[in-house]
């Protein structure tokens, strides 16, 4: 593929001004000035057309503390009633204006639990101002291995009931893995960002972004076993855009077919 | 929008190496364009645009406009990382670097541009016969120009040469996030890396271990600025103009940064027990074994119970590195190396890749392994020690007592595997 050649003209202007000079026109996306026009709720549901995969029980006896509750693949995970678990949904457009309720949680703990050889919760997303505090409720060591892009990585054995403190410091645009080497079936993933505005689907596939301002925004959604989730034609690359009205939005209930998961 | 293609000129250029004496023949000009750097695809790729296929940064022209649109807008990204990592870095035969980053003794930070002119370019001598181009010398074939660990010889290697790109270095005396100290390279070069294809550069004369040493730092923070600007324009949408202006103070200083405080992060463990005579060796030694069939080290789940590094053998999921773990099936044909599996060090065979001395024994286990499975127990930001100092060195001990330890014999007459379970519940 091609990759593109240098600027030659910047590449001097660079040079000359130390980077400073070739700044050009900044373009200073303007920040939405003001109080948007009020705040609304979105809500809605995924379920999972096209029969219910079976969760595929992982064989969990290297460790013997594993062994005494069982361990699924939780890939795919679907409720009893159809619902999809485990879906993120969280705005993609940037410098949106934040509701001063979320001030107070902003420097929050947010807890991903190692617990029967398992993470809990499998899949969360949080703020990078808030601290992800890593525990281990199981009898023996964990080690939580994150490699987010273009930040600092981060593995610590962890022992029995001890906790591992971790401060991501960039926005990510899709959850980062975070494994366990230890026992290497261990999967669950984290979504840091620099706005407050991101949910995961419970386990009846239903969720909740509280106080967006008003306005049009574009979203992103996301799901383990295949990334950018496009459950309609039109979502693209797993993004869509919705006007928000202050109050209750509702998104319905998202079909999301079986289709999208064979490979 | 026309873009002149680099890698496809590179490639016209080897098919006329190729070709050679048919192009002198045909009256073709042999000359041959300067290497350059490799543009890290494979990250961003990967990462960055959340896909394995080129097609994100190609335009066909049959697609629909916003599809065409995205395309556009990726081209325009990595034509500004081009723009930005040659304005900062230069190219391979005329490396550069803005003066802000340049040597300074005063705070002690930096890279020294003489000895990295002196490791770059072409294999030679200047006219006072000094010794230039001691990359493409010695280095070259295995880690490459770009110091991707992708260099024509890498394929053949088991471990692939370093990616230095990540700007993520396995052994060395600092903290899990720390960059190696330069003490740290130098070793690397002196000593080699046993187990592994690298050598001992022993032979060399100081200022040339010094020059490549400074040169490996150069390639690993000019990787390592292309990768973290790849993530802000892919990743955090950053404005290509805010990446321009950025380039100096939210990029390249602090890693350089980074680099400086890695002279102030080594690791110097306490509380080392007493180990002088033969009786206290085997009691902390007993101790040390104690502790690598305890749940909280887990030091079994990959090294397996009689330390071959076996423990994970059986297992579903394999072990890998950073360098290889996103690397797909459909990403073979594309990407230079073949994802490779990482095997947990073999604790029998006295082999110890970072070095043998107690001391770095005790480092790996203190910081662990980064990039690799191996977490760190001693303490680190945000968490506490899982392991005292005693207690790591009681480990130490028993692994550097692990290639003498008979293997069939266990003590106690009860197998290590049997033990480990004991232990475990």
């Amino acid at each position: 593929m091609a990759i593109p050649e240098p600027d030659q003209e910047l590449v001097k202007a660079i040079r000359a001004g130390g980077g400073e000079a070739a700044a050009g026109e900044q373009a200073t996306e303007a920040a939405p000035s003001g109080e948007p026009a009020g705040w609304g709720n979105l809500t809605g549901k995924f379920v999972f057309e096209g029969g219910r995969p079976e969760q595929q029980t992982i064989d969990a006896s290297k460790d013997p503390i594993c062994t005494q509750h069982p361990v699924l693949n939780e890939s795919i995970v679907v409720g009893d009633d159809g619902g999809l678990k485990d879906v993120v949904i969280y705005l993609a457009t940037k410098k949106a204006p934040v509701n001063p309720e979320y001030e107070a949680t902003a420097d929050a703990k947010v807890v991903l639990d190692n617990k029967f050889c398992r993470f809990e919760p499998h899949v969360l997303a949080m703020r990078v101002s808030q601290t992800l505090e890593i525990h281990n409720s199981d009898p023996a060591s964990h080690n939580s291995s994150i490699s987010p892009f273009g930040d600092a990585n981060f593995n610590p054995l962890i022992g029995a009931g001890q906790q591992a403190d971790h401060q991501f410091t960039k926005s990510q645009n899709v959850p980062v893995l975070v494994t366990c080497n230890i026992h290497p079936w261990m999967r669950g993933y984290v979504l840091p960002r620099d706005n407050p505005y991101a949910a995961v689907s419970g386990d009846d596939g239903s969720f909740e972004i509280k106080d967006l301002p008003a306005g049009t925004w574009e979203f992103q959604v996301w799901q383990e076993a295949v990334g950018s989730l496009a459950a309609k034609p039109e979502w693209k690359k797993g993004k869509f855009k919705l006007e928000i009205k202050p109050g209750d939005n509702d998104l319905g209930v998202v079909q999301v077919s079986s289709s999208l998961f064979k490979k | 929008m026309t873009i002149a293609a680099r890698s496809d000129r590179r490639l016209a250029t080897c098919a006329l190496l190729a070709l050679g004496a048919m192009a002198i023949a045909g009256g073709c000009s042999t000359q041959v364009d300067p290497p350059q750097f490799r543009m890290n695809m494979q990250d961003i790729l990967q990462e960055a645009v959340e896909s394995h296929s080129p097609d994100e940064f190609r335009v066909v022209g049959n697609e629909e406009e916003s599809d065409k649109e995205d395309k556009l807008a990726n081209i325009a990204k990595l034509e500004t990382l081009t723009t930005l990592t040659v304005a900062a870095f230069g190219e391979p035969n005329e490396p550069y670097l803005l003066p802000e980053v340049r040597w300074n003794a005063e705070e002690k930070k930096g890279l020294d541009f003489k000895k990295i002119t002196m490791a770059a370019g072409p294999t030679g001598g200047d006219d006072a016969k000094k010794q230039l181009g001691l990359f493409r010398q010695h280095c070259v074939h295995c880690h490459g120009v770009t110091g991707d660990g992708a260099g024509p010889t890498a394929a053949f290697l088991n471990p692939h040469p370093r990616d230095y790109r990540r700007g993520t270095f396995k052994f060395k005396s600092t903290g899990f996030n720390d960059k190696p100290t330069t003490a740290d390279l130098k070793r690397t070069l002196i000593d080699g890396i046993p187990g592994t294809a690298m050598p001992s550069f022993a032979l060399l004369p100081a200022d040339q271990i010094e020059a490549l040493v400074e040169y490996v730092k150069y390639l690993s923070i000019r990787g390592e600025t292309e990768r973290n600007m790849a993530g802000a324009l892919f990743l955090q949408d950053e404005e290509i103009e805010a990446a321009r202006a950025g380039i100096l103070e939210g990029y390249l200083q602090p890693i350089v940064d980074q680099w400086a405080a890695a002279e102030e992060a080594v690791v110097r463990p306490t509380e080392r027990p007493e180990t002088s005579t033969p009786e206290e060796l085997a009691s902390s030694i007993e101790e040390g074994r104690k502790l690598f069939f305890n749940k909280d080290a887990q030091c079994t789940k990959c090294h397996g119970p009689t330390g071959l590094g076996d423990g994970n053998d059986g297992m579903a999921e394999k072990l890998y590195d950073v360098w290889n773990e996103k690397k797909t099936a459909d990403d073979l044909a594309r990407w230079l190396l073949p994802k490779q599996e990482l095997r947990p060090r073999n604790l029998r065979m006295g082999i110890y890749r970072g070095g043998g001395r107690p001391l770095d024994i005790y480092r790996r286990i203190h910081a662990g392994i980064p990039g690799t499975p191996m977490p760190g127990a001693g303490p680190q930001p945000g968490k506490k020690e899982t392991f005292t100092p005693e207690q790591i060195w009681h480990l130490v001990d028993y692994v550097r007592s692990l290639p003498y330890e008979n293997a069939s014999e266990p003590a106690e007459g009860q197998t290590h595997v049997a033990a480990a379970h004991s232990l475990s519940n």
